[in-house]
């Protein structure tokens, strides 16, 4: 399922339920937003892929939780944002894997890319874990664009605003589901 | 600056050295072992602020969680606008021994400017079935391999203490996965 808008919800994943969401945002929002999922049935599983463009001063203030309660449950979360002009990201989220969901896996993973001076990034990719038979992890990242790749790509002709274009793109599309990588050319 | 960390008593720990790099060029490194037994509430990590360009900094934090104890890593990246240039990694590993026992890592990334580079993972293992069988179908006992994966683990924190409390820390891992306390 694709959504251009991310709202406040609380979603419960049933006994082999899989769920896909990939949200495309470049609105902001003021009041943050709370996303609930819950995995309450054995081996549901819970994909969700986030691609956050930011302009001007646009603020995306989103709070997720995902709590595993069933055995061998999954849940991968996937956050890339690109944030120019005054945007801003304050992304609180949390894993929480409870003492019966034994086999669960789950990952968050949030990267950023900053493009201009005044943007911000403040992430909080937490997990709280209360078996031993898990595989979790989560990773973050804060960069920039290369300037080995805006350097390599303007000795190849190609100008600053058209090599950002490209470079933006490939950041977010590296590991988006086909259906966004089509919404995502036209960012 | 150079903090190396190392939590293995008291009932409740929170403590969180942290590192403030207000010149150019500066750098600081955060070293942290949590051992957290029964009844045990290790909530360990630790902060940097990066105050000036061109600064880096690493952290590196590990805890093991044994008979129902705690540990949890809380840690606090903050780059402020002007630091331009700053370079910093964290990464967190938490073993847990038992089903009963818990990990929790609270991680905050503040970061006010464009031209900086920070990276931060973490995982959540048990001791691995495979590595335990390799071992002990070499001859060890259960109990052996144990300690031995455990001291593994710690090894990067260890090998960086003074002698007399790389022996402590070592034998209290050895009793503690022996069952020899508590």
């Amino acid at each position: 399922m694709i959504r251009q808008t991310i709202k406040t919800m609380h979603k419960v994943i049933k006994r082999g339920e899989q769920v896909r969401w990939v949200s495309v945002v470049d609105r902001g929002w003021r009041i943050p937003k709370e996303i609930t999922v819950t995995l309450l049935g054995q081996s549901g599983r819970f994909e969700w892929f986030i691609f956050v463009i930011g302009r001007d001063s646009a603020t995306f203030p989103l709070n997720i939780r995902v709590v595993h309660k069933a055995p061998h449950t999954a849940s991968h979360i996937s956050a890339r944002s690109v944030l120019d002009g005054e945007s801003q990201i304050a992304w609180n989220a949390r894993a929480i894997v409870e003492r019966g969901a034994v086999g669960a896996d789950t990952y968050l993973s949030f990267r950023t890319l900053l493009l201009s001076p005044k943007a911000r990034a403040k992430t909080v990719p937490s997990l709280e874990i209360a078996t031993d038979d898990v595989t979790a992890g989560h990773a973050a990242s804060v960069d920039r664009l290369s300037d080995d790749a805006l350097h390599y790509c303007a000795t190849r002709g190609l100008d600053q605003p058209e090599t950002k274009k490209l470079l933006v793109r490939a950041f977010l599309s590296s590991d988006a589901p086909q259906a966004a990588v089509k919404l995502l050319e036209n960012i | 600056m150079f903090w190396l960390d190392c939590n293995i008593g008291s009932k409740v720990t929170m403590k969180y050295p942290s590192i403030i790099l207000r010149e150019p060029h500066a750098k600081g490194e955060i070293l942290s072992f949590a051992y957290a037994g029964r009844g045990q509430v290790q909530d360990a990590g630790g902060k940097v602020i990066h105050c000036a360009p061109h600064t880096s900094s690493t952290i590196s934090s590990r805890s093991v969680s044994n008979h129902g104890g705690r540990s949890s890593y809380r840690g606090l990246v903050k780059i402020i606008p002007g630091a331009h240039d700053t370079t910093v990694s964290v990464t967190c590993d938490a073993l847990l021994l038992d089903a009963d026992s818990r990990s929790d890592t609270y991680p905050t990334m503040d970061i006010a400017e464009e031209r900086v580079s920070v990276a931060h993972e973490a995982r959540v293992n048990r001791i691995s079935e495979e590595a335990l069988f390799y071992l002990m179908s070499r001859g060890l006992s259960e109990a052996d391999a144990l300690s031995l994966l455990v001291n593994g683990f710690a090894q990067a924190v260890i090998k960086k203490l003074p002698m007399e409390y790389a022996i402590e820390l070592h034998r209290l891992l050895t009793l503690e996965t022996k069952g020899g306390i508590g």
